[in-house]
C-alpha cells in the first residue's frame, strides 16, 4: 500500500511541474514580472488613444493574461477573450495566435480539454501562417500536453516529436528541450524508467548548453524524481542535492520550493521522517508566500503521510484536510485521490468509519478514473460523479450512522462467515493432515511390530543356527570322541585285568616254599603291578579329560577367558577330529604331524570357542585332503594335515600363530573371500551348514584375533589363526 | 618267533609284554612293536623273508590304515600271517579285512585269552 500510495504521490506531482512549466515559459519570454506590475503598465498605456492596436499593449495584455490563466484560471477568460478580440481587430496574427494558445491554457487549467485543444489548433493554425513559424513548436507542445491529460499517450508522443522537430528547425532550444521533457514525462507514467531518465538527461545537456540554471535544476528533479521511482533513493538523494544546492544559489523560491519538496518525498521514502517534515514545511510555507497551488497541495498531503506514518492523527488529518482542499481548489485528481485515500485510513484509525468510508468512495472513483487514464472521463464523468456523489452523501448523510452500522454489521458477519469458512478450511485440511499423519504413523507402527519380529526370528534362528552348527560339529566328533573314550577305557581294562593276574601270580609265587620263591620275580612283578596302576590312573584320566572336554564343547559358552595350553588343546581337538573322521568314514585313510612350540605361553581365551574354530579346521582340513572324490583323482597325493603352533610378533605384542595345513585341493582364489561367510559351503548340500568357518571367524575376532586363508590351489590350504598372548 | 605288533597307542607295548610275559621267558616270543603301518613295513622290509613270524595290528591309525597295510603285506608277503584288532567290531571292517588275507580279526576290548591261544598256536607250528 505504502508503494502504491508512493507512486501516486509521485504521479500527481508531475502535474505540479507541468504546472511550474508553464510559468517557466513566461519567465523566459520577458523578465520575471508580477501581475500587479504587469496590470499597472496596461493601465498607462490604456491612457493613451489606439493603444488597443499597440503591439507593445498586446504582448504585456498577453503577458498579463497568462499570469492569470495559471494562477486564476476561471477568471482569467474574460481578460485573455478581451485581448483575443483586440489582436484580431489590429489584425496582429502574432498576438492573436499568443491569447489563443494562452486561452488554452487557461481551459486546460480549468480541466476543459476540449475547448483546451480547440483554441490550441486555432492558434496553431494562425501561427502556421505566420513567416518562420516561431509559435508553432510551442503550441504542438502544449496540444500534445492536452492529449496527455487526455489520456491519448500516443498522439501526445507524436505532437510532442513534431514539436521537437520544429524546435529544431527553429532553433528553439527551449521548446524543444521541454517537449523532450514531457516525452519523458510519458516515458515516466508509462514506466518507461531507463528511457525517462534518458529524455531528462537530454534536457539537462541541453539547458546546460544554453545556460539555463532554473531548466537545469528542474532536470535534476526529475532525474532524482525518476530514480526515487527506480528505488533508487539514495542517488536521488545525491541527485536531488545538487539540484537543491543550485536551487539556493539561485535564490529561486520556485526551485527551491520545487527541490526541497522533491527531496522531502526522498526522505520520506528513506524514512528520515523529521528531515523530510522540515523540507515538506518550506515547501509549503514558500508555496503560501508565492501562491503555488498544486505544490502546496502535494506538500500537504505529504506532511500528513508523514504524521500519519508517526501516528499523530490529528495532525495527518488536518494536513490532509487542507491538502485535500487545496487539490480540489486546484482541480488536481491525482492529489484528491490521494488525500482521499490517506484521509479513509485516518479515518478508519480513529474510528470514524462513516468518514473513512466516504473517503474512501472518494478516492475509488479519483482512482479509477486515473487508473483508466480516461481524462475524458476524468473530466466530465468524474466531475459529475464527484458532484453527484457529493449530493448523494449528502442525502443520506441523516441515515448514514444507521446505514453503517448495518453496513458494518453485515460486514462484520460476512467477515465472521469467511474467517469461520477459512478457519473450518484451515481446520478440515489439518485435520485431513492429521488423520493422514496418523494413519501413516499406526502404518509405521504396524511395520515397526513386524520389523521386530522379524529381527526376533531372525535372532532366535541365529541361535537356533550357531546351535545346529555347534551340533553339527559335535555329531561330526561323537565317532572320535568314542574311539578317543574307547581306547582308554580298553587300557583301563586291559591293565587292571593285567594288575589282577599278577597279583594271582603273587600270591602262586608266594605260596611256594621260601626255597623256591623267585625273589626277583616278585619284585618284578610288583615293579609291574605299580606302572599298570600308573597307567590304569592315566587313562581314566585321559578319559576324563575327553568327557569334560565335550561337555565343555555343547555347553553354551559362559565366555570367560581362563589361560589355557593351546598345544593340549588344538593336539587333543586334532586327535578327535581324526579319529571322528575315521570313525564314520572305514575307507579314510590320512595322517597327521604336529609341531608344537614347547614354549608356548599360555592365552587367555575361551577354550571352548576356540575348540571349536579347531575342531572346524581340522575338519575341514581333513575333508580337503581325504574326501574319496578327491583321493580318487589324486592317488599319489597323500593325505596329510598339518598342525604346528609358534609364538610370534614383537615382543610388546607377541602372538600365538596356530597354522592348520592340508594337502587337499585348495581353494580356488575366486572364493577365497567367500569361505568366511555364513552359509557358503562346498559340501554337498546337507552335510555342511556353512556357517563353520563363519563362526570361526566370529570367535576368533572375539578374541581380538585373526583368522587367515593362504591357499596354493593344487598344492595346500592354510588356516592361520593369531591370538593375543 | 618274532611277532609284530602294530598300534598307534604306545601303551599297548607295555600291555602286550606283560600279557605274554611267560610267553616270553618261557616259549621264546619275542614282541616287536611299530606304532604306525609305516614302521610296520619298515621293520618287515629289513628282511626277506620277513623275520617275523605273524603281525597283529590295529585298524585306525593316522596314515595308512591297518586295513590299507593289511593290503601291502598281503602283496609283498603273501605268506605273513596277519591278524587285525579293531576298536569297531562291525561287520565292514571284519568283511574288508577278511577279504583282504587277514588270518583273524579281534575287537577291542582284546580278549587276550583268544590272543593266547593264536600265540601260541603260532609258537608251536
Amino acid at each position: 500500500m505504502k508503494g502504491h500510495r508512493g507512486f501516486q504521490m509521485r504521479l500527481s506531482r508531475r502535474v505540479g511541474f507541468l504546472a511550474a512549466f508553464f510559468n517557466l515559459l513566461t519567465v523566459l519570454v520577458s523578465p520575471a514580472q508580477t501581475a500587479e506590475g504587469l496590470t499597472s503598465e496596461l493601465r498607462k498605456f490604456e491612457n493613451s488613444p489606439g493603444f488597443e492596436s499597440d503591439t507593445t499593449y498586446l504582448n504585456k495584455a498577453n503577458e498579463l493574461g497568462f499570469l492569470l490563466a495559471e494562477s486564476n484560471p476561471d477568471s482569467s477568460l474574460v481578460f485573455l477573450n478581451s485581448t483575443i478580440l483586440l489582436c484580431r481587430e489590429a489584425s496582429y496574427k502574432k498576438g492573436e495566435a499568443e491569447a489563443l494558445k494562452i486561452y488554452g491554457n487557461a481551459l486546460q487549467n480549468t480541466g476543459d480539454f476540449k475547448g483546451s485543444i480547440e483554441h490550441y489548433n486555432t492558434a496553431l493554425a494562425i501561427a502556421s501562417e505566420i513567416p518562420g513559424e516561431k509559435q508553432v513548436p510551442g503550441i504542438l507542445n502544449n496540444i500534445g500536453l492536452v492529449n496527455y491529460y487526455l489520456g491519448n499517450h500516443t498522439q501526445a508522443l507524436n505532437n510532442f516529436y513534431d514539436a521537437i522537430k520544429r524546435a529544431d528547425l527553429t532553433n528553439n532550444a527551449n521548446v524543444k528541450a521541454a517537449a523532450i521533457n514531457n516525452v519523458a514525462m510519458i516515458y515516466f507514467e508509462q514506466g518507461k524508467l531507463t528511457e525517462a531518465k534518458e529524455k531528462y538527461r537530454e534536457t539537462l545537456a541541453i539547458y546546460q548548453a544554453i545556460n539555463n540554471p532554473g531548466r537545469v535544476i528542474l532536470a535534476y528533479n526529475n532525474i532524482g524524481d525518476v530514480e526515487l521511482r527506480q528505488n533508487n533513493p539514495l542517488e536521488a538523494l545525491n541527485t536531488l542535492k545538487i539540484g537543491y544546492r543550485a536551487a539556493l544559489e539561485l535564490k529561486s523560491p520556485e526551485f527551491i520550493e520545487m527541490t526541497s519538496r522533491t527531496l522531502a518525498d526522498i526522505y520520506s521514502a528513506l524514512d528520515s521522517l523529521d528531515k523530510a517534515e522540515a523540507l515538506f514545511r518550506e515547501s509549503i510555507s514558500m508555496s503560501r508566500e508565492n501562491g503555488y497551488g498544486v505544490p502546496q497541495a502535494h506538500s500537504l498531503i505529504g506532511l500528513a503521510d508523514l504524521y500519519y506514518k508517526k501516528g499523530k492523527l490529528a495532525e495527518a488529518s488536518g494536513f490532509a484536510k487542507e491538502g485535500l482542499q487545496q487539490a480540489e481548489s486546484m482541480a488536481q485528481p491525482m492529489l484528491i485521490r490521494n488525500a482521499n485515500e490517506l484521509l479513509s485510513r485516518i479515518y478508519e484509525e480513529e474510528g470514524n468509519f462513516a468518514e473513512a468510508l466516504q473517503s474512501f468512495k472518494l478516492f475509488k472513483l479519483f482512482n479509477d478514473s486515473i487508473n483508466t487514464s480516461q481524462a475524458q472521463r476524468l473530466t466530465a464523468s468524474l466531475e459529475a460523479e464527484y458532484e453527484f456523489s457529493k449530493r448523494e452523501l449528502e442525502y443520506e448523510k441523516a441515515s448514514l450512522r444507521q446505514k453503517w452500522i448495518i453496513f458494518s454489521t453485515i460486514a462484520g458477519l460476512i467477515a465472521f462467515l469467511i474467517i469461520l469458512f477459512v478457519g473450518n478450511q484451515n481446520k478440515n485440511r489439518l485435520n485431513k493432515a492429521y488423520h493422514a499423519l496418523q494413519e501413516k504413523t499406526a502404518e509405521i507402527e504396524i511395520k515397526n511390530e513386524k520389523l521386530e519380529k522379524a529381527l526376533d526370528q531372525l535372532k532366535a534362528t541365529q541361535v537356533q543356527l550357531i546351535h545346529a552348527e555347534k551340533m553339527a560339529s559335535l555329531g561330526e566328533l561323537t565317532a572320535g570322541i568314542a574311539h578317543e573314550i574307547q581306547n582308554p577305557l580298553n587300557f583301563v581294562t586291559n591293565f587292571s585285568e593285567l594288575g589282577s593276574d599278577m597279583v594271582q601270580e603273587l600270591r602262586e609265587e608266594r605260596a611256594r616254599k621260601p626255597e623256591e620263591q623267585d625273589q626277583s620275580l616278585q619284585d618284578e612283578i610288583l615293579a609291574d603291578i605299580q606302572v599298570n596302576l600308573d597307567k590304569i590312573n592315566h587313562h581314566g584320566k585321559r578319559a576324563d579329560s575327553i568327557v569334560k572336554g565335550m561337555l565343555q564343547h555343547s555347553r553354551t559358552s559362559s565366555g570367560e577367558k581362563l589361560p589355557t595350553d593351546i598345544n593340549a588343546l588344538a593336539n587333543e581337538y586334532l586327535r578327535l577330529s581324526f579319529h571322528g573322521l575315521r570313525a564314520k568314514d572305514k575307507t579314510f585313510s590320512a595322517d597327521f604331524h604336529t609341531d608344537l612350540d614347547p614354549n608356548l605361553p599360555k592365552a587367555e581365551i575361551v577354550a571352548q570357542d576356540i575348540s571349536r574354530v579347531l575342531i572346524n579346521l581340522f575338519n575341514n582340513a581333513f575333508y580337503a585332503c581325504a574326501n574319496a572324490e578327491f583321493r580318487k583323482e589324486n592317488p599319489d597325493v597323500k593325505p596329510m594335515v598339518e598342525l604346528s603352533t609358534k609364538l610370534v610378533g614383537d615382543t610388546d605384542r607377541r602372538q600365538i600363530q596356530i597354522t592348520v595345513s592340508d594337502n587337499g585341493p585348495g581353494i580356488p582364489s575366486a572364493i577365497a573371500d567367500k569361505v568366511f561367510q555364513p552359509f557358503f559351503t562346498t559340501k554337498p548340500s546337507g552335510q555342511g551348514t556353512g556357517l563353520g568357518l563363519s563362526l570361526s571367524y566370529d570367535i576368533v575376532k572375539a578374541h581380538g584375533g585373526e583368522l587367515k586363508l593362504k591357499s596354493k590351489p593344487g598344492e595346500l590350504t592354510t588356516f592361520t589363526i593369531f591370538l593375543p598372548v | 618267533m618274532k611277532i609284530l605288533v602294530v598300534d598307534d597307542e604306545r601303551d599297548v607295548e607295555d600291555l602286550f609284554r606283560q600279557k605274554f610275559r611267560k610267553e616270553i621267558r618261557n616259549e621264546g616270543l619275542e614282541l616287536v612293536f611299530a606304532f604306525s603301518g609305516k614302521e610296520a613295513l619298515e621293520i618287515l622290509e629289513t628282511t626277506n623273508p620277513p623275520q617275523v613270524a605273524s603281525v597283529f595290528s590295529d585298524i585306525n591309525m593316522p596314515g595308512m590304515s591297518g586295513l590299507e597295510m593289511l593290503g601291502i603285506i598281503k602283496s609283498r608277503f603273501p605268506q605273513l600271517q596277519v591278524n587285525m584288532i579293531s576298536a569297531y567290531g562291525d561287520t565292514d571292517n571284519y568283511t574288508r579285512a577278511m577279504s583282504s588275507g587277514a588270518k583273524g580279526f579281534f575287537t577291542k576290548p582284546v580278549d587276550f585269552e583268544s590272543l593266547r591261544r593264536e600265540i601260541g598256536e603260532i609258537l608251536r607250528s
